[in-house]
């Protein structure tokens, strides 16, 4: 047990991240996380050890927040996450806390706007920091799709950023 | 997806390389190349400019992100552990003598200190010495008897032969699932842990292929067994 605690406590926020890019909503990840976690610590013999432990577990929990995405197509439920952004840094000159917010505020509306696929990649190679092997691994494509996949969706999320600061409003 | 799986004919093919540049995951040999080739390019500077720019509003943005909250730790601990308790309640009904399952290794070494600890070890050592001398003047006072050539040959070994292994168990392997394991090699722990808490295990060893094969068997066995070799004679 304290072995499984710390292992929950080193990936659940990078494992709730991860769901985050598939699901909108908390209730819905969090449950995704909660039944990865499980699996994690029902299938640990399971482990192999030919892929990094990171690997398997994110692997686990794609196939959870897909099935979590399935089952919320269905309920047509989709409540929006509460964006962190919105909330105050301690700290931070005001001045610059309302430039960063704003930032924030418009990156994470064109990330939302991204397809599925984008967001996840983006997330993989700049948040997760993964090399492009372990991502060809996780989502079980090619090398040279991992590559061209990041391209085009950082193109993506360049457009969207780009419209957004020269004519929608920030809401 | 409906996107190309190339990248456009106008841009350098570096640029399919220059995320994991920014990552830092890129191996030496690439980074050496995307570097001298950054030198040279100042298009592809612009796209490594605009990466990082992506890199670093990535980070903030999903680091101000909302966390999982503290009550579904606990929840799931709590779940984690009535699913131990039942995997003990299942060892305890299908084997009396061995508790619980996420305890092996204290077991293990509970049971050896037990073996090692008495005080009754020396007494019984001195006793089987002057047993063994008494045999053996015993023995050597007696004629030799006559070699019968014609008689059968019998076995003079002390047993059958064995082979002795280094195992690792897996931390997450049940009691129930390691002691399957050595009923179907016909193994048995006789020594451990060591301080890198692994076991000394016994297997019947007839000849080399017959060890080899066992060892081949445990080896497959990745969810109860982390690593084993054979130790030598």
């Amino acid at each position: 047990m304290p072995a499984f605690e710390e292992l929950y406590r080193r990936y659940e926020k990078r494992v709730f991240r991860y769901i985050c890019t598939f699901l909108h909503d908390r209730a819905a990840a969090e449950e995704a996380l909660s039944d990865t976690m499980l699996a994690v610590w029902q299938g640990a013999g399971s482990f192999s050890q030919t892929s990094r432990i990171s690997t398997w577990i994110f692997g686990i929990a794609r196939h959870k927040a897909l099935d979590a995405v399935r089952r919320n197509v269905r309920r047509r439920q989709d409540v929006k996450l509460d964006t962190a952004a919105d909330l105050a840094h301690p700290g931070i000159n005001p001045i610059d806390q309302i430039q960063r917010d704003q930032v924030a505020v418009l990156t994470k509306k064109a990330i939302d706007r991204l397809s599925q696929d984008h967001r996840e990649i983006l997330y993989l190679v700049f948040y997760e920091e993964l090399p492009y092997e372990d991502i060809a691994l996780l989502l079980a494509i090619s090398v040279n799709t991992v590559k061209t996949r990041v391209f085009y969706a950082k193109q993506q999320l360049k457009q969207h950023l780009s419209s957004l600061q020269s004519g929608e409003p920030v809401t | 997806m409906t996107e190309p799986n190339t990248l456009p004919p106008d841009v350098h093919q570096t640029v399919a390389l220059l995320p994991w540049y920014v990552n830092g995951t890129l191996s030496v040999a690439d980074r050496v190349t995307v570097s001298s080739h950054l030198q040279e390019c100042p298009s592809c500077r612009t796209e490594l400019d605009e990466l990082v720019r992506v890199d670093n509003q990535i980070k903030q943005t999903v680091s101000a992100g909302p966390v999982p909250s503290t009550r579904l730790a606990q929840t799931v601990f709590a779940r984690v552990r009535q699913e131990a308790q039942q995997g003990q309640e299942e060892v305890r009904r299908t084997s009396p003598v061995m508790t619980e399952p996420s305890t092996l290794i204290a077991d293990i070494d509970r049971w050896l200190r037990n073996l090692f600890v008495p005080q009754w070890i020396p007494t019984l050592v001195a006793t089987l010495l002057v047993a063994q001398l008494g045999v053996l003047l015993w023995t050597l006072s007696q004629p030799s008897p006559p070699i019968d050539v014609g008689g059968s040959v019998a076995s003079r070994g002390l047993g059958l032969p064995k082979a002795r292994l280094r195992v690792e168990f897996q931390p997450f392997a049940s009691m129930q699932q390691i002691q399957t394991l050595l009923q179907d090699v016909h193994g048995r722990v006789v020594d451990g842990p060591t301080t890198e808490g692994a076991y000394i295990m016994e297997i019947p060893a007839s000849d080399p292929a017959a060890i080899e094969q066992n060892l081949q068997a445990l080896q497959s066995r990745h969810e109860i067994i982390r690593h084993v070799e054979a130790l030598r004679p």
